[in-house]
């Protein structure tokens, strides 16, 4: 099938050489079945989808890294534009800050010591350290669907769906897939992200929602709770898959209400942090995907469970 | 078509939908222009004539390609980047009056295809996606053009009007 159209003899300016009247074949209503078969696919999480999106992200994270490695200086330049122009206020800022921060420390120096003393005395149990990766962001979504980024470590470096992500500045998401040597980290402004949080400094429970927007929202707050701008939002523990109080970002008034302004900017983040957190609620998220791990490599088949077990190559962990 | 034009138009094309998925520390609200430029250039192309350099299958792998990069559902870009395709290709006909002519042709095509591409997220979705990206990204292809063409502009021109003093020696 071949359906021509145009002005017969036109030609295009500068005189392409070749025929300038393109054909509708039949391949083009294929293409365009295909992608919609796709996209009901994807919709519906087809797990052809996902190893797909396995095998592809496994090939095009090195090549992405590699790829953006001459841009970097652009990149570079770009950021010190605006941090420039806003530098003389930053310093302002950051002078008030530091006033601020040294009450603060001399009040968490003697917080630490009575902790010390009251800890000695109720004999509670040590929390262990979390371990944790530091990968670099090598891609970002562009689209309207989701708010993801791709980071150049994955299950080699024994990272696992589920493990909460943060920048120097704060919480960033959670990964929610791993390949070989890539991973996939969900922002916490996505969609699809709920994140049970503390809010305040009474700490009422709510639920952090991203809505794809810069600044996600509090859900399940309580009637009549006091939420008030310049409230600390941290993470509550609660559901398992982030540790309790870690950082996440301040309560602002906009114009569509309260919304959460996060300390990590999602837009500029080149590294991160992936951390180590052992949970049950691990098994939910990631028990499926361990299992094809294991079938996939039977190196890593006694060691699905331990993210720091000794069959894949030590990461270069630390104490956060 | 020269050799230089069969590589140049899809590569650029490739480019631009690879480096639309690199971190660039573009705001997430105004990031939704960059998958629109492959969409430019994929227009240009086949207003210009070259359709056999950026064929139908081609245009479905680099919208793939672009769905994985960014982690978005597969189908989206190759069926944003197709109707761009079919839109371009009909608009050929009204192409030969100026590169203002040819700027508004592109500006309709971004607009019908940022109004499609909104209504195949919201219908994704199960709810009305926010337009504002998708105004603001059709703005800003058509905006970032001119640029575009003078680019693809140096290579084509240069190309073709080689080809024409071969033709007319010829005859």
């Amino acid at each position: 099938m071949s359906v021509r159209f145009g002005t017969p003899g036109y030609r295009p300016d500068h005189g392409a050489t070749s025929s300038p009247r393109p054909r509708f074949r039949a391949i083009l209503p294929i293409l365009i079945l295909i992608s919609l078969a796709l996209l009901v696919l994807s919709r519906i999480g087809h797990d052809s989808i996902q190893s797909v999106r396995d095998r592809a992200d496994t090939i095009i994270a090195p090549v992405l890294a590699g790829l953006f490695k001459p841009f970097e200086p652009l990149r570079w330049a770009g950021r010190q534009v605006p941090e420039m122009l806003e530098a003389s206020r930053e310093l302002e800022r950051i002078r008030d800050e530091n006033q601020k921060l040294k009450g603060w420390e001399w009040r968490a120096k003697e917080l630490e010591r009575k902790l010390q003393e009251v800890t000695a005395l109720s004999r509670t149990v040590r929390e262990t350290a979390t371990e944790f990766v530091t990968a670099r962001v090598v891609a970002n979504s562009s689209g309207a669907f989701v708010r993801s980024a791709m980071i150049n470590a994955g299950r080699e470096q024994n990272i696992r769906a589920g493990y909460p992500v943060l920048s120097g500045d704060g919480i960033v998401g959670r990964v929610v897939d791993a390949s070989a040597i890539a991973a996939r980290v969900l922002l916490l402004t996505d969609l699809n992200s709920r994140i049970p949080v503390l809010v305040g400094s009474n700490g009422t429970r709510a639920v952090l929602s991203g809505d794809n927007g810069a600044m996600p929202r509090l859900t399940y707050l309580p009637a009549d709770t006091p939420v008030s701008p310049g409230d600390e939002v941290v993470t509550s523990g609660i559901g398992g898959l982030f540790p309790r109080g870690l950082r996440i970002g301040t309560v602002v008034e906009t114009h569509r209400g309260m919304r959460v302004k996060p300390h990590a900017n999602l837009d500029t983040i080149e590294y991160v942090s992936v951390l180590f957190y052992q949970s049950p609620q691990l098994e939910l998220t990631d028990g499926k995907r361990t299992e094809r791990s294991a079938d996939a490599s039977p190196a890593n088949a006694g060691s699905p469970a331990s993210p720091l077990g000794t069959s894949g190559p030590t990461p270069s962990e630390s104490q956060p | 078509m020269t050799t230089v034009i069969k590589i140049a138009a899809p590569l650029s094309i490739v480019i631009l939908a690879v480096m639309s998925a690199l971190p660039w520390g573009v705001p997430a609200d105004s990031r939704f222009v960059l998958p629109m430029l492959p969409a430019v250039a994929i227009h240009y192309w086949i207003l210009r004539g070259r359709a056999e350099a950026v064929p139908e299958w081609f245009v479905f792998a680099v919208g793939l390609l672009l769905d994985i990069l960014t982690n978005g559902p597969l189908g989206f870009w190759p069926l944003v980047y197709l109707l761009t395709y079919v839109l371009a290709s009909v608009s050929i006909p009204y192409s030969r009056e100026g590169p203002v002519k040819r700027w508004i042709l592109m500006f309709a095509a971004m607009t019908g295809v940022a109004t499609a591409a909104w209504l195949v997220t919201s219908m994704y979705s199960l709810q009305l996606a926010d337009w504002q990206p998708f105004v603001w990204g059709a703005a800003a292809a058509s905006l970032s053009h001119p640029l575009l063409a003078f680019l693809f502009r140096a290579i084509d021109g240069r190309q073709s009007r080689n080809s024409n003093v071969l033709f007319e020696r010829g005859t």
